[in-house]
């Protein structure tokens, strides 16, 4: 519990009341090495500030300004209310005070922890898997205060020491006004540590009976130790590039620590000071100068990357592709409704703009990692999303009734909204391990496979669709009924082809093309399914309707085989489980096969009404 | 898959009067070659996917793959249900009926008929490779050599993803020796979560020797044999890596298939377009 230290030593720090208008434009694309790779600071900051708060800003700051304020003006910093408690039995637990919002301080939460450390040490023991929501919950908060206090923490050897006298200034060669910090105190404490001992020697260790001057000794080598203790181990913003070579930045009491200085590294402190001070002063000028350097740091080596990712989050074109789907979805409705071709058309044009950015969206994170659209669950729902809107565009193309917007928009929609629920708390840009760190085969297999997803989904909203207008009595279901066999034959191409890729990628990875891994046999139940509707059809065992309930429910099929198995979590291919995965995919299949039953009820009823 | 006009089995051959056996043969040949046999053999071998696969987190890969996958019969108390290999033997069977006797060699069928060879050799393939597999393991240090491999049964993922319990019976010579050069294991920086293997490994065979290097998805083929960049121990401080070495025959069997079957299935699509547009 380093940050019980941060309680003693950071209030009594003056800091700069007005926050000033600062530009954060070189800040956000400062480099830092987080979870495996280089990332703007404006990356960190967004996923450190949703882990903590749930949102990626908060109502009055950026999270690049949040970020600013932690890192520069920590005593400030640590009394905002950002800790978002998500449990209300764990306000209890805490004894914090009931709030609205739920809403808690650093300081808050750090003395409600401060009490329980035997109990957190024990419960952090404890296999997580065993732990209750509560438990849980608990943990997650008291990470996030470690992250904070170590972000807080991250430049206390950059903070001015108070105790520094004049005595001092002079012996670190300084002029009298000059602001002295840890760092600059290292080069004097083995001397003050000399003096300090002959004092306490001489006159014993009651502060009342130093000179002021002593006093001042024994409160800055304490201050010193202090700081020493909370800085070791403070890891998390590697801001510094590797001095000696190698790809391993280090946080700033690393530097310090591992002896891993450099000139360069001095330099580099020395700017990240001015920062700080700039920021402290509302010195817009000095800012802006101080950022400008540290973001032309030596070790940023794709500055360009970087300025795309800060774009990339600022701009959200996946957040735009979702609300472009939604809007067409209600603009194909009215559309509908009012059977106004230009209503339809403008859907059409939405959703097609929405494509676009969808696109723009996948490639720029393709160009920020250099690897191919998906690798993880999140990024083949992303993926799977997009499929599903070009392939409505291309039945809408066809048809031009409002219909493939329609169901593609809800597929697309519904799937986007999915991923960033699974996404929750985490860095969507995350480095892979070692077996999936390949191109080719993600380029290959990976995105056959997930085309596949994303066209057995369109087959199973056709079906819908067949089912909803053939139970609403509607005729002419002849031409829905061929686009449903071609693209289920899509379908079966790509789920075909990606299964069998698969099992290639595998007989280069691990020595056998078929291993009945829980994800190859949900692929493989996909591919099965598909064959089977075909040569039921086929072979006459498949009329009309039962051919379009079985397709309706490949749906509920490709939920099992995709998300489904990672809830297993066996096999090699289980990344990406969390809990709510498991109630959203019972419910959506609970909802498939509730729909089902009630479109062939209804349309066995209207059908034998009209043949009585 | 087929078109709209397919029969559902056309009758191409008569009965000769020779035989009445032979005449039998192929009604019997005939029954085989219908689609029916595979729309309710399908139903059942997904219900063996999705019960071996539930039953992985229960009982184990190896344990489950035997049950459900490996078996010509599923006991089910003392009731013989049939396995996946006898559905897939059945299915091979239909699938061959129906390439001799039923599907029509025309133009307008070579999609539908390219599609189901490639699924026969996906069969063989799988055939093959259950009738001759010889997989093992070899561990080395660095500087150390090899000629023989540790036999080892399916390495089986109870519990964990990455618990391996790996069965050891027997040892068996290779044709060729292998000295471990360098190993490297390389992570993200300021993480520990692996990036890349890496063996450097020096192949010596009969009186030749070289260089070669093994890594994840990028094996050694040598002399029928595949070694492959597994995993690695981390034995007090010194890293040994942990080369699988396998010998299949029908390796080759799959790159086909997929070759046929992405052939057979486009062809189809672009033969129904045509036919449409006409």
């Amino acid at each position: 519990m380093k940050w019980l230290w941060l309680l003693l030593l950071f209030p009594f720090i003056a800091f700069a009341e007005e926050k000033a208008a600062l530009d954060y434009n070189d800040f956000a694309r400062i480099p830092i090495l987080h979870e495996g790779r280089i990332k703007p600071l404006d990356s960190f900051a967004r996923v450190s500030l949703k882990k903590i708060y749930g949102k990626t800003s908060l109502p009055d700051a950026s999270a690049d300004e949040w970020l600013a304020e932690a890192l520069f003006a920590p005593a400030r910093a640590m009394q905002q209310p950002i800790f978002t408690v998500r449990v209300p039995l764990v306000i209890s637990m805490l004894a914090l005070p009931s709030r609205d919002d739920a809403l808690y301080s650093f300081q808050e939460m750090a003395g409600a922890f401060a009490l329980h450390q035997q109990f957190m040490a024990a419960l952090i023991a404890k296999d997580r898997k065993t732990l209750s929501p509560d438990e849980q919950e608990l943990i997650r908060l008291y990470e996030n205060i470690n992250d904070f206090a170590e972000i807080i923490g991250t430049f206390s050897l950059l903070l001015p020491m108070p105790e520094v006298d004049d005595a001092m200034r002079a012996e670190l060669g300084v002029s009298s006004d000059a602001v002295v910090t840890y760092a600059d105190m290292l080069k004097i404490r083995h001397g003050i540590a000399t003096e300090l001992a002959e004092v306490v020697k001489r006159k014993g260790d009651r502060l009342n009976d130093y000179t002021p001057h002593e006093q001042r000794l024994a409160k800055a080598s304490y201050r010193m130790d202090a700081l020493e203790a909370m800085g070791s181990g403070n890891t998390l913003l590697r801001v510094m590039p590797p001095a000696w070579g190698g790809e391993e930045w280090l946080s700033p009491w690393m530097v310090l620590e591992k002896g891993a200085g450099s000139p360069a590294s001095l330099v580099l402190l020395h700017e990240w000071q001015n920062l700080a001070t700039a920021y402290n002063k509302s010195d817009a000028l000095a800012w802006k100068q101080a950022s400008e350097k540290l973001r032309m740091a030596p070790g940023n080596v794709r500055p360009l990357a970087l300025s795309l990712e800060v774009a990339y989050n600022a701009i959200n074109p996946l957040g735009l592709a979702l609300g472009a789907y939604g809007l067409g979805i209600a603009l194909a409705i009215i559309g509908m409704l009012l059977r106004k071709q230009i209503v339809m058309r403008a859907a059409t044009g939405v959703v097609l703009v929405g494509v676009a950015s969808h696109g723009v969206g996948i490639a720029a994170r393709m160009l920020i990692l250099l690897r191919p659209p998906v690798s993880t669950l999140y990024e083949s729902m992303i993926f799977v999303s997009l499929v599903t809107a070009a392939f409505g565009l291309w039945i809408e193309r066809k048809r031009q009734n409002g219909e493939g917007i329609f169901i593609s928009g809800i597929t697309a929609g519904l799937l986007l909204i999915a991923a960033n629920v699974f996404a929750a708390d985490s860095d969507t840009l995350e480095v892979l391990v070692a077996v999936l760190n390949t191109n080719f085969w993600l380029a290959t297999h990976v995105v056959c496979i997930t085309t596949g997803y994303g066209a057995s989904l369109m087959v199973g909203m056709l079906a819908h669709l067949y089912l909803i207008k053939r139970a609403l009595g509607k005729n002419e279901l002849e031409a829905l009924q061929r686009r449903m066999h071609r693209v289920a034959l899509v379908a079966l191409l790509f789920t075909a082809v990606g299964t069998m890729l698969g099992g290639i990628w595998a007989d280069q990875s691990w020595g056998r093309f078929w291993g009945w891994d829980p994800k190859e046999n949900g692929a493989l139940l996909i591919v099965l399914w598909l064959i089977w509707l075909l040569h039921g059809r086929i072979a006459g065992q498949l009329e009309d309707l039962g051919f379009a309930v079985g397709t309706a429910l490949i749906n509920m099929v490709v939920g099992l085989a995709w998300v489904g198995v990672n809830l297993l979590s066996v096999g090699l291919h289980s990344y990406g489980f969390t809990d709510i995965a498991a109630n959203g995919l019972i419910a959506f299949c609970v909802a498939e096969c509730i729909f089902v039953t009630v479109t062939t009820a209804a349309i066995k009823l209207r059908e034998r009404h009209i043949h009585a | 898959m087929g078109g709209g006009a397919l029969p559902a089995c056309a009758p191409r051959f008569r009965p000769y009067d020779s035989g009445i056996m032979r005449a039998k043969l192929i009604v019997l040949l005939r029954a085989l070659a219908r689609p029916t046999l595979l729309f309710y053999a399908l139903p059942w071998l997904m219900c063996l996917l999705a019960l071996g696969t539930v039953a992985q987190r229960y009982i184990g890969l190896y344990q489950s793959q035997n049950l459900f996958f490996g078996s010509f019969l599923l006991w089910v108390g003392p009731v013989p249900l049939p396995g996946a290999y006898s559905l897939l033997a059945l299915i091979a069977l239909s699938l061959l009926a129906n390439l001799a006797l039923s599907l029509p060699f025309t133009r307008a069928q070579a999609g539908i008929i390219l599609t189901h060879v490639s699924v026969v050799i996906l069969l063989v393939g799988g055939l093959m490779t259950a009738l001759d597999r010889q997989e093992g393991y070899m561990v080395l240090g660095e500087g150390e050599s090899a000629h023989t491999v540790f036999d080892y049964q399916q390495p089986d993922f109870v519990g964990g993803q990455d618990r391996y319990s790996l069965k050891p019976s027997a040892t068996r010579e290779l044709p060729f020796t292998i000295r471990l050069k360098h190993f490297d294991k390389s992570d993200y920086p300021g993480t520990s979560m692996a990036r890349s293997y890496d063996s450097d490994v020096v192949v010596k065979d009969g009186g030749l020797e070289w260089n070669a290097s093994i890594t994840m998805n990028h094996p050694l083929r040598l002399h029928g044999y595949t070694l492959y960049q597994s995993s690695f121990i981390d034995k007090d401080g010194r890293l040994l890596t942990v080369l699988a070495v396998v010998k299949n025959v029908g390796w080759l069997l799959p790159y086909l298939a997929i070759a046929t079957l992405c052939v057979g299935l486009l062809l189809h699509l672009v033969i129904l377009s045509a036919r449409r547009r006409a």
